[in-house]
């Protein structure tokens, strides 16, 4: 409490003089133009950009599919599937020979996991970025200890840009939020950029239209 | 009392010599620095209409927060609090290691894991944690490799950008004692498993901090290995230490900062993860930490708040632009600055956090040529605060430097004094100009005058002397007039 005051006090004094008049400036900015194509256009190329991949399907049964795809050309024998409900739906659709780990197993079985299967909150088209929000059942530990990362997205959760995405989230923060564009990455020895350091080495987006069917 | 740990400043004059003589480390320095300010260049040209007015936007709302800091800190204080999260604060490095020290005990923490911070390398606070007996380790690869050879970061943004993978290789072998193929995809996969160990029995994970969001008490993380949020996902406490100046007032304002920090530090248009924390878990079935503390952090920012010229130095977003475009940082690096930060932003940064007399050298260390301003995502002017410390080094107060400065201004306060005199009239100028051509024609061919003018031996060793060729720029011109006429 003592340093808290002394702390206080001198920044106090030290703008004291200080005409506070002039106000912050105004970020608005456009979004981005032409509806949900666009939106997904522009979701795809730019997560390509940092070295993830997109696959836009029509449905929850072709969801099943890209993920029976996905799990057997990577050979995946344990798969990490988070509480999220679209996530669970369609991995019990999904027969396989893998082993189905839930976020209640153990942590250290997590970490072994060759894929890790989770919900997103938000997909951001002008980044390629993901939004997580772990106490959503996004899968803290799915999403980051295997090597392997697949996001389910809807359609209808994509936004333009950041401020759609904050905008979005309203009062109510999650204690988390983590934003994802792309695998993990680091450039830390002789600038040589390697893909996948501690977080994932690949990220998957199955991209859901729910524009008709309103599955989701 | 503020400082920064370990500063050796003084020393800048030495260890600059040997960081020239160190051919490998200029090679690696420019080979990174090119790439870098390439990606930055084609990143900030990609939105080229916008930077200019994102830059004036984003100093606007740095500028405006720092005036009303005492109300933002408050404000982030209670929403913080008001989440969960346990607000200290510490008025400098013994204070802010110490508070550390005590949650890490009373969490009994026998191990730590860190992601990259350099308010905690300003602090030393990794000393304080490992002499009561903690183990402590750094997980970002670039902070791991520093660490394991017992350097410091010589880059704010990429701590072991002075090693060349070779030397990484040597150092990853002796360290882990097992042969490891060199090529650096390898190397990173081996940290991966080494680090992954680490990650599994830590108890605390301490972060630092990009951004602390007053309005609604949150605060962001930036980072692109995955490194940090592993470091607050496993362990059951995270500590996060910031600068009291890392406040920005809306949840909005990071729209703007994330789309230029990214492109001007590393020439990505964002980095990979972005980490949003507003408060421990609700759920005890959930995973992440139980506790989130945050250590406030003044030392010597409360007193640079106060000088009208330097409050723009705690704009800084840590960035690392400014090291990258340096003229002077490519040269020797960042460990002959002799503080954890180097290069423009240290030089200003530095003086005043661990006082003047430690590091009167730094703000000498730049040509003025203003690369570091126009770079600037916050548009601080790093040569104006130069040029403001560089009035109070060379002041009445001797203790305001050290002896190789004072050295220097003793000498060259009596020339700049005679310089002044004769810019006064065209007829004086004249003389000392016909004097000084004599003087530069004589010491440009023959070193024989050095020996007995001391000072122009010192001044010689770092500079050659021009040769004056033809006539003056004075007669040419009246020529010319003459001509026309
Ligand atoms: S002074 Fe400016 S360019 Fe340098 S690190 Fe800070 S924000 Fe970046």
């Amino acid at each position: 409490m003592n340093d808290r005051r002394w702390i206080l006090d001198r920044v106090h004094s030290a703008i004291a003089d200080v005409d506070r008049e002039n106000g912050l400036p105004d970020l608005s900015r456009e979004g981005i133009d032409g509806g949900i194509d666009a939106l997904v256009r522009r979701f795809t190329d730019e997560v390509e950009a940092v070295s993830g991949v997109v696959h836009h399907v029509a449905d929850i049964d072709a969801a099943a599919r890209e993920l029976d795809t996905l799990i057997r050309s990577n050979q995946i024998t344990s798969l990490a599937v988070s509480r999220d409900p679209l996530a669970r739906a369609i991995s019990s659709r999904v027969i396989g020979q893998h082993e189905v780990l839930d976020p209640e197993d153990n942590q250290d079985a997590i970490a072994e996991a060759d894929m890790g299967l989770t919900g997103a909150r938000l997909g951001i088209s002008e980044h390629g970025t993901l939004m997580l929000a772990p106490e959503d059942d996004h899968g803290r530990l799915a999403a980051l200890l295997p090597p392997h990362h697949v996001a389910i997205l809807a359609t209808s959760d994509l936004v333009g840009t950041l401020s759609e995405a904050l905008a979005r989230l309203g009062e109510e923060i999650p204690p988390t939020i983590t934003f994802v564009s792309g695998p993990s990455r680091t450039a830390d020895i002789e600038q040589t950029l390697v893909i996948g350091i501690h977080g994932p080495a690949r990220v998957d987006i199955i991209l859901v239209d729910d524009r008709e069917s309103g599955t989701t | 009392m503020s400082s920064i740990h370990n500063v050796r400043s003084r020393h800048f004059k030495q260890d600059i010599r040997s960081a020239i003589a160190d051919v490998e480390l200029r090679g690696a320095l420019a080979r990174a620095q090119e790439q870098v300010n390439s990606k930055r260049s084609k990143a900030v040209d990609a939105i080229a209409g916008d930077w200019e007015s994102m830059r004036e936007k984003a100093r606007s709302i740095k500028a405006w927060t720092l005036e009303h800091l005492d109300e933002q800190l408050e404000l982030f204080e209670s929403n913080a609090t008001r989440n969960g999260i346990k607000v200290h604060w510490a008025k400098d490095p013994d204070s802010a290691c110490s508070l550390v020290k005590d949650i890490c005990s009373q969490a009994d923490a026998r191990s730590v894991i860190k992601s990259k911070s350099m308010v905690t390398e300003e602090i030393g606070l990794n000393a304080v944690l490992e002499a009561s007996g903690m183990e402590v380790v750094e997980s970002d690869l670039g902070e791991w490799i520093v660490q394991i050879a017992g350097e410091t970061p010589s880059h704010i943004v990429a701590p072991a950008i002075h090693r060349s993978r070779k030397s990484v290789h040597a150092l990853f072998e002796k360290t882990l004692q097992r042969s490891i193929p060199d090529d650096a995809e390898s190397m990173t996969m081996v940290a991966r498993e080494v680090l992954r160990k680490a990650f599994l029995r830590a108890d605390v994970g301490i972060t630092g901090v990009n951004y602390l969001i007053a309005e609604t008490g949150s605060f962001l993380v930036l980072e692109n290995e995955g490194n940090q949020r592993l470091t607050t996902s496993l362990p059951r406490v995270h500590i996060a230490i910031a600068g009291l100046e890392k406040v920005l007032p809306r949840l909005a304002d990071l729209d703007l900062f994330l789309r230029m920090i990214g492109r001007s530090g590393t020439g990505q248009v964002v980095t990979t993860y972005q980490n949003l924390f507003s408060g421990p878990k609700q759920d005890p079935a959930e995973d992440g930490p139980e506790e989130m503390h945050m250590v406030l952090v003044d030392n010597g920012r409360s007193e640079m708040l106060a000088s009208e010229r330097r409050r723009q130095t705690l704009q800084c977003i840590r960035c690392g632009a400014c090291l990258n475009i340096c003229p002077v940082y490519r040269q020797i690096g960042g460990h002959a600055y002799g503080s954890v930060y180097p290069g423009p932003i240290g030089s200003i940064f530095t003086p005043p956090v661990a006082g003047l007399h430690q590091a009167s050298q730094l703000p000498y260390a730049s040509s003025l040529c203003g690369a570091c301003r126009d770079v600037c995502p916050v548009k601080i002017d790093i040569p104006a605060v130069l040029l403001d410390l560089r009035e109070e080094i060379a002041g009445d107060d001797a203790q305001k430097r050290d002896a190789e400065t004072d050295l220097k201004v003793r000498r060259e306060t009596p020339a700049f004094r005679h310089w002044a005199r004769a810019m006064h009239s065209p007829t004086r100028y004249r003389i000392a100009g016909f004097f000084m051509r004599c003087a530069a024609g004589i010491a440009s061919r023959t070193t024989v005058l050095d020996r007995f003018i001391p000072p122009l031996a010192a001044w010689r060793s770092e500079r050659s002397v021009p040769r004056p060729e033809g006539d003056t720029f004075r007669n040419r011109w009246k020529a010319r007039g003459r001509q026309a006429r």
